[in-house]
C-alpha cells in the first residue's frame, strides 16, 4: 500500500487568539443550566484557520493538495487557500478533494448559506463543493455540483435548506475537484465564511425530483426512497440555484401511517394495505414531489420451498433457474415488452432462491447471449407456485421460442410452440412440477437456438422455480441383470454369462445412422446404439431355435420415443415385436418365439432393430440377447394342490389318495415309454419318445359332480400336446367319438403349467357320470412330458 | 361612491428600510426610521381588485390589450398576447401576467400587457396597485403611466410616469422614473429604492405615486423615496393632463438586459389590486 485510504493529512488552525477573542465576547454564568450553546463563528477561513478548524484530506486525493497561500488572495487579504488539483495519474493522488471541519461544532443556525470567493488557473468545473460533511453521518451535507470557475474572482453562494438544523455542525466546508482533460491546475479558495443573505428567495425543496411518483402497485414489506433530495434557491442575481442536500433537512409526512411510514432519512416502508401519499416539508413549507402509494398488504407466499430437483449428470441437464444446478446465462427475467403488466423479484423462501411474478399477463425471459441448444435434451421441467384459483378455464401457458439457425429474432427462421396448463394439473396453493416433454413442443421444431421463455395466462401471481430442461441418464448406471439360466438352456447370442454364437457381427453396414459400440457398464459388456435410426446383427451362422421357446433381451433407453426387435429368416422373412420404451432402468422381456411368426425359427440368421419411424435419435443399451428354453427334465416339484381331499377324485398325485390300479402305461400299441420319477421327493409321471398314451382308470369314475379337471405338466420340447378325456363307447350321456380333446400350450416356457379345464368342455361328448379313460397325443415320438396332480375337483 | 382614505401624519417604517444607491432622503440603515409625510386626503375615483374567477380575463371595460412584439421601443424580446396562459385573474383577487419561454409569433418568449387607454385616465391624484413582482435575469416588469395625448403628440411630449420599474436580476432595487421632452430614455429623472434584508419578489408590496400640479412623490410601502418638482427636470413639466394606467411583464430589452439560460421561466406579476384616488 502506497497511501492510506482515509483522513492523512490534518491541519489545524494555529489562531488561537481568535477563539479566545470571539469566546471573551460572551459571558458565562457557571450557575447557568442550560444546554451548552456551540460557538456562532461565521468564518471559516477568512486570512487563516479559525481556532476551531481542522482539514482532512479525502482517501485516494492528493492529501498535499491543499496549502495556505499568501500571494494570491481576494481583495489585498492576507491569505487565501490554495488547491492544487493533480494531473490524472499523478502518484500523489488522483484528484484533490478533503473537508475543513469544527472539531467542536457550531450553531450555524443564524445563517442561511456558507459563501465564498473562488478563483483557477484555467476554466474549469469543479465536481462539487459544499458544507455538512462532518466525516461521520454528514446529515446535512448539502452540495454544489459542476460548480465552473475561471482566472476572475468570483462569488459563490451555497444555501442552508433549513438553518435550524444546524445547532451543532461541524461540517463547515468540503469540496473535491478532479483534472480537467487530465491536467491538473491551481484554484484558490477565499473568504469563506457563512452568512445571513437576506437576497436569498424562494427556498423550494424537492423530493422524488420533485415529481409526483406513485407506486401502485405496493405491498406489505416494500420500500422505496423519497430521493433525489434537491433545494433551489434564488440568488441575489435572480437566477435559481439547485443544490442537492440531506434527506435530513426534509420533514415527511405519510397521510395513513398504517399503510406506510417514513424515517427521518427519507426511507418509505409499506407496512399495511391502503393508500397513502407521502409528502415532505423543507423549513415547514411543502416541497415538491410526492410518493403516492397503493398498498395490496401482506402477499400471499408458499410456506415452502420448491421441490428439491433430483442430482442430475451435468450433461443431462439445461438449468435457466434453479439452486440444485449450474445456470446457464439468462439475460432478463422479464423483458418489460409493451403491454406486458408483469414484474418480478426474487426472494427466497427457506433459504432458495426463487422468482417472483406479479401482475403477470404475460412476461418475456430471454437468452440470447448465447442462445442455448436444448436439442439433446428430452423434457422442459418448471416448478410454479400461485395462490389464484385454478379452476378452469384458468390456465398457464409456456411458450418457448428458437430463433433458428441464423440465431436472432425475427430472422425467418424463428420457430415457437405453446403449452397451456390447466386444472386438474395446475392446483392453487401448491407447487406444481411441470414436465412436459419437448415432443410435446410439436411446432418447436428446432431446438438449437432457443432464446426465449414466455410465460402467461390468468393466473397473475406465480413462484416460478427449477426451469430446466433434461434428459434422463442415456447411460445406464448398472449393469444388466445377470441371466441364471442353465448354460444347456440357452442359445446366446449376446451375454457375458454364457457362450456366445462365434462369428455374429454387430455392426453389419446397413446405411444406418446408429454407432454402434460396446461398452463396459459397472464392468459388464453392454451393447450402445447411440443415434440409433436402426440396427442389423447378422449371426455368425444360421441358428436353428425351433426347440427353445424365448428370446430373452435386457434392453435400457431413456429417450427412445419407439422400439422394435424383428427375428429375421432367409427371404428374408421378418417379424417385429414392439418393445415398451423409454425405460426406467433395465427392462428384461422374454418374447415368445412364436411372436415372430412366420419367421422360420430353424433358421434365424439376423436380428434387426427400427425406431419404428421416430426420428429422435435415441441411445439404446442392449445386454443378454438369447434364446432359452425350460431344463429337459423339471429341477423342482410341481406345486402341491390345496383342495379339500373331500372334494376330490385323485388319479395321480402325492397329495391325495388315488383311484385305485390305475394303469399308467396300457398297452395301445404306442411306442412312448413310461416311467415314474421322483423330482425333488415328489412323484411325477414322465413320458418320453412321446406318440401318444393312454391311462386306465382302476374303475368308471361318476365325476358328473366334479367341475375341473386339474392337471400339472412340463415339457421343455413339446411342440403340441393334447389331453382327452374318455368314456366307454355306448355310455348313456355321452355320444360317439366318446373321447374330446382340450390342447395343452407348450412347451411350458416357464417350468410347470397348471390347468384347470372345465369340465363342461368335454360334454356332451363325455358321459361325466361314467368316465375311464385319459389320452394324450401330439408328440412325433421323440418328445419328453412331466405329468402330476391330476385330479378332479368341485 | 367616496371614500377618504388619510394617512397617519408619522409613519413609523418597522420593516428594516436601507437607501439605495441614490437614495436622498438619507434615512440611513437605521432600524426604525420615522418619516414625516404630507398629509393628504383622498378620495377613491376608479380601482380593479381582480375579483374575477379563476382564468378569466381583466375587466374589459376597465383594460384593453397591447398585442404583439416588436421590441416596443426597447428591443423587448416577448410576443405581448391576450393568451390565459399569459394573463388571467386567478380566482383568489389577483390578476396574473406570466412571462412564459415558448416561441411564438416570431419572439422566444411571450407575456401580456394591459392598460386602460380609453377606458380610464386622470390627471393628479395617487396612483397605486399591490404587487408580487416576477424574477430572474431579463425580466422586466411595470406598472406605470402614460398621457393620453401619446398619439397626437407622440412620445415622451405626452410624459410617462413609472411607478415600478424591476430588473429581475436585481429584485431587491425598486425604480421610479419620470420621462419627459429633454430627459427620456437613459436620460430619465429616475430614483431606486432598495431593501437590504429581503427583496420585492417574495412578497406583496404597495407601489405609488402621489402627483399633484407641482410634484410627483414616489412610494414604495407607503415608504417616501422619491419627490420630483418642475425645478428637478431639465425639461417642460408635462404632467398637466390626463394619464392611463399600463401593467406588463417584459423579457429582454435595452433596460433590463437578455435573459439567460438560469433565468426560470415562467415568471408571473401578481397584482392584487390597482387603485386610483383623488385628492379631496
Amino acid at each position: 500500500m502506497k497511501r492510506n485510504t482515509s483522513l492523512l493529512y490534518t491541519l489545524y488552525g494555529c489562531f488561537g487568539v481568535l477563539l479566545l477573542l470571539s469566546a471573551g465576547c460572551k459571558k458565562r454564568d457557571l450557575s447557568d443550566l442550560e444546554q451548552p450553546s456551540y460557538p456562532t463563528t461565521a468564518e471559516v477561513f477568512i486570512d487563516d484557520f479559525t481556532s476551531d478548524l481542522a482539514y482532512a484530506a479525502f482517501g485516494g486525493s492528493d492529501v498535499r493538495a491543499f496549502q495556505v497561500d499568501n500571494q494570491v488572495v481576494y481583495n489585498n487579504t492576507k491569505a487565501s487557500m490554495r488547491i492544487e488539483v493533480p494531473d490524472a495519474n499523478s502518484p500523489q493522488g488522483s484528484y484533490a478533494g478533503g473537508v475543513y471541519f469544527s472539531k467542536t461544532g457550531r450553531d450555524l443556525s443564524g445563517y442561511n448559506a456558507l459563501t465564498f470567493f473562488v478563483k483557477s488557473t484555467m476554466p474549469a468545473t469543479i465536481n462539487v463543493v459544499g458544507l455538512g460533511n462532518d466525516l461521520g453521518a454528514s446529515q446535512h451535507v448539502v452540495s454544489l455540483s459542476g460548480l465552473t470557475v475561471n482566472s476572475n474572482w468570483k462569488k459563490v453562494i451555497i444555501p442552508v435548506p433549513d438553518p435550524s438544523k444546524l445547532k451543532v455542525e461541524k461540517g463547515l466546508f468540503y469540496y473535491s475537484a478532479a483534472p480537467i482533460n487530465g491536467s491538473g491546475y491551481t484554484l484558490w479558495f477565499d473568504e469563506v465564511k457563512f452568512e445571513n443573505i437576506p437576497t436569498l428567495a424562494n427556498m423550494t425543496g424537492y423530493v422524488r425530483g420533485g415529481n409526483a411518483d406513485s407506486l401502485t402497485k405496493a405491498e406489505t414489506g416494500d420500500s422505496a426512497s423519497m430521493a433525489s433530495f434537491r433545494a433551489s434557491v434564488n440568488l441575489p442575481t435572480g437566477v435559481n440555484e439547485t443544490v442537492d442536500v440531506s434527506p435530513y433537512y426534509f420533514a415527511y409526512t405519510s397521510s395513513d401511517a398504517s399503510v406506510a411510514t417514513v424515517s427521518e432519512n427519507g426511507m418509505v416502508r409499506v407496512i399495511g394495505a391502503g393508500t397513502t401519499v407521502v409528502t415532505a416539508t423543507l423549513g415547514g413549507k411543502p416541497a415538491t414531489g410526492s410518493l403516492k402509494i397503493i398498498s395490496s398488504g401482506t402477499p400471499v407466499m408458499p410456506a415452502t420451498a420448491a421441490p428439491v430437483p433430483p442430482a442430475r449428470n451435468a450433461s443431462d441437464v439445461i438449468s435457466l433457474y434453479s439452486n440444485a444446478y449450474t445456470n446457464v446465462p439468462v439475460d432478463t427475467w422479464n423483458t418489460h415488452w409493451q403491454f406486458s403488466t408483469a414484474e418480478n423479484s426474487f426472494i427466497k423462501i427457506n433459504n432458495d432462491d426463487l422468482i417472483r411474478y406479479r401482475y403477470l399477463n404475460f412476461v418475456g425471459i430471454e437468452f440470447q447471449h448465447p442462445t442455448i441448444n436444448i436439442t439433446p435434451m428430452r423434457y422442459m421441467h418448471m416448478d410454479i407456485w400461485t395462490p389464484d384459483p385454478t379452476a378452469l378455464p384458468n390456465n398457464f401457458k409456456v411458450l418457448l421460442v428458437d430463433f433458428g439457425a441464423n440465431g436472432v429474432f425475427g430472422g425467418g427462421d424463428d420457430v415457437q410452440h405453446e403449452i397451456t396448463v390447466t386444472a386438474p394439473t395446475l392446483v392453487s396453493n401448491n407447487w406444481v412440477s411441470l414436465d412436459v416433454p419437448l415432443s410435446q413442443f410439436t411446432g418447436l421444431t428446432t431446438r438449437a437456438h432457443v432464446a426465449q421463455l414466455v410465460l402467461s395466462g390468468t393466473v397473475l401471481n406465480v413462484y416460478v422455480d427449477n426451469v430446466y430442461f433434461y434428459k434422463l441418464p442415456t447411460a445406464p448406471a448398472t449393469a444388466a441383470p445377470v441371466p441364471t439360466r442353465a448354460a444347456s438352456d440357452v442359445l446366446s447370442i449376446f451375454s457375458d454369462t454364457y457362450t456366445n454364437v462365434a462369428g455374429t457381427d454387430f455392426n453389419p453396414n446397413w446405411g444406418q445412422s446408429t454407432i454402434t459400440t460396446q461398452e463396459a457398464i459397472a464392468g459388464n459388456n453392454t451393447l450402445h446404439y447411440a443415434n440409433f435410426n436402426y440396427q442389423g446383427t447378422q449371426l455368425g451362422s444360421n441358428q436353428d431355435v425351433s426347440s427353445y421357446g424365448f428370446l430373452h433381451l435386457d434392453y435400457y433407453t431413456t429417450n427412445a420415443s419407439q422400439l422394435r426387435i424383428f427375428a429375421i429368416s432367409p427371404g428374408p422373412v421378418e417379424t417385429p415385436y414392439t418393445l415398451t420404451v423409454p425405460t426406467a432402468g433395465w427392462n428384461s422381456v422374454d418374447i415368445p418365439l412364436s411372436a415372430f411368426a412366420p419367421v422360420n425359427l430353424s433358421s434365424i440368421f439376423q436380428f434387426k432393430f427400427d425406431a419404428n419411424g421416430a426420428t429422435d435419435l435415441p441411445d439404446i443399451y442392449l445386454d443378454n440377447i438369447y434364446f432359452w428354453k425350460i431344463p429337459a427334465v423339471p429341477t423342482v416339484a410341481a406345486p402341491t394342490p390345496t383342495y379339500p381331499a373331500a372334494s376330490v377324485i385323485s388319479i395321480y398325485s402325492d397329495a391325495y389318495t388315488n383311484v385305485a390300479g390305475t394303469d399308467f402305461f396300457p398297452n395301445w400299441g404306442q411306442s412312448t415309454q413310461y416311467s415314474q420319477v421322483a423330482i425333488a421327493g415328489n412323484n411325477a409321471i414322465k413320458y418320453s419318445n412321446l406318440n401318444y398314451q393312454g391311462i386306465q382308470f382302476g374303475s368308471n369314475q361318476d365325476v358328473s359332480s366334479y367341475q375341473y379337471l386339474h392337471v400339472d405338466y412340463y415339457s421343455a420340447d413339446a411342440t403340441s400336446l393334447n389331453i382327452y378325456l374318455i368314456c366307454p363307447p355306448g355310455s348313456a350321456g355321452g355320444q360317439a367319438p366318446w373321447e374330446k380333446a382340450y390342447a395343452l400350450p407348450v412347451p411350458t416356457a416357464s417350468g410347470w403349467n397348471s390347468v384347470d379345464i372345465p369340465l363342461s368342455h368335454f360334454t356332451p361328448i363325455v358321459a361325466l357320470n361314467n368316465t375311464f379313460q385319459f389320452k394324450f397325443d401330439g408328440g412325433t415320438g421323440s418328445q419328453t412330458i412331466y405329468l402330476d396332480n391330476i385330479v378332479f375337483h368341485q | 361612491m367616496t371614500y377618504s382614505y388619510k394617512y397617519s401624519r408619522l409613519k413609523t417604517i418597522l420593516t428594516g428600510i436601507c437607501l439605495a444607491v441614490l437614495f436622498s432622503l438619507n434615512t440611513g440603515c437605521k432600524r426604525d426610521a420615522v418619516q414625516t409625510l404630507p398629509n393628504r386626503s383622498w378620495t377613491l375615483v376608479w380601482s380593479d381588485d381582480f375579483t374575477g374567477a379563476a382564468g378569466d380575463a381583466p375587466d374589459a371595460s376597465k383594460w384593453g390589450f397591447d398585442i404583439g412584439n416588436g421590441g416596443w421601443g426597447n428591443s423587448e424580446l416577448q410576443y405581448y398576447t391576450n393568451n390565459a396562459s399569459n394573463i388571467k385573474q386567478d380566482g383568489k383577487g389577483n390578476l396574473v401576467i406570466t412571462a412564459k419561454a415558448e416561441s411564438f409569433g416570431g419572439s422566444g418568449f411571450t407575456s401580456a400587457r394591459i392598460k386602460s387607454k380609453g377606458l380610464f385616465s386622470q390627471a393628479y391624484g395617487r396612483f397605486e396597485a399591490r404587487i408580487k413582482t416576477p424574477y430572474g435575469p431579463g425580466i422586466w416588469p411595470a406598472f406605470w403611466l402614460l398621457g393620453d395625448n401619446v398619439d397626437t403628440d407622440g412620445w415622451p411630449q405626452c410624459g410617462e410616469i413609472d411607478i415600478m420599474e424591476q430588473r429581475g436580476q436585481e429584485s431587491y432595487i425598486n425604480h421610479g422614473s419620470l420621462h419627459g421632452p429633454g430627459y427620456s430614455g437613459a436620460g430619465a429623472i429616475t430614483k431606486a429604492y432598495g431593501l437590504t434584508n429581503g427583496r420585492f419578489d417574495t412578497d406583496f408590496h404597495i407601489y405609488a405615486v402621489e402627483w399633484g400640479t407641482d410634484f410627483i412623490d414616489y412610494y414604495v410601502d407607503d415608504f417616501l423615496y422619491q419627490r420630483i418638482t418642475p425645478g428637478a427636470v431639465p425639461g417642460n413639466w408635462v404632467y398637466d393632463h390626463p394619464f392611463f394606467i399600463i401593467l406588463n411583464v417584459a423579457v429582454g430589452g435595452n433596460y433590463v438586459g437578455f435573459p439567460t439560460t438560469s433565468t426560470p421561466f415562467p415568471q408571473s406579476m401578481y397584482v392584487d389590486y390597482v387603485k386610483v384616488y383623488r385628492q379631496n
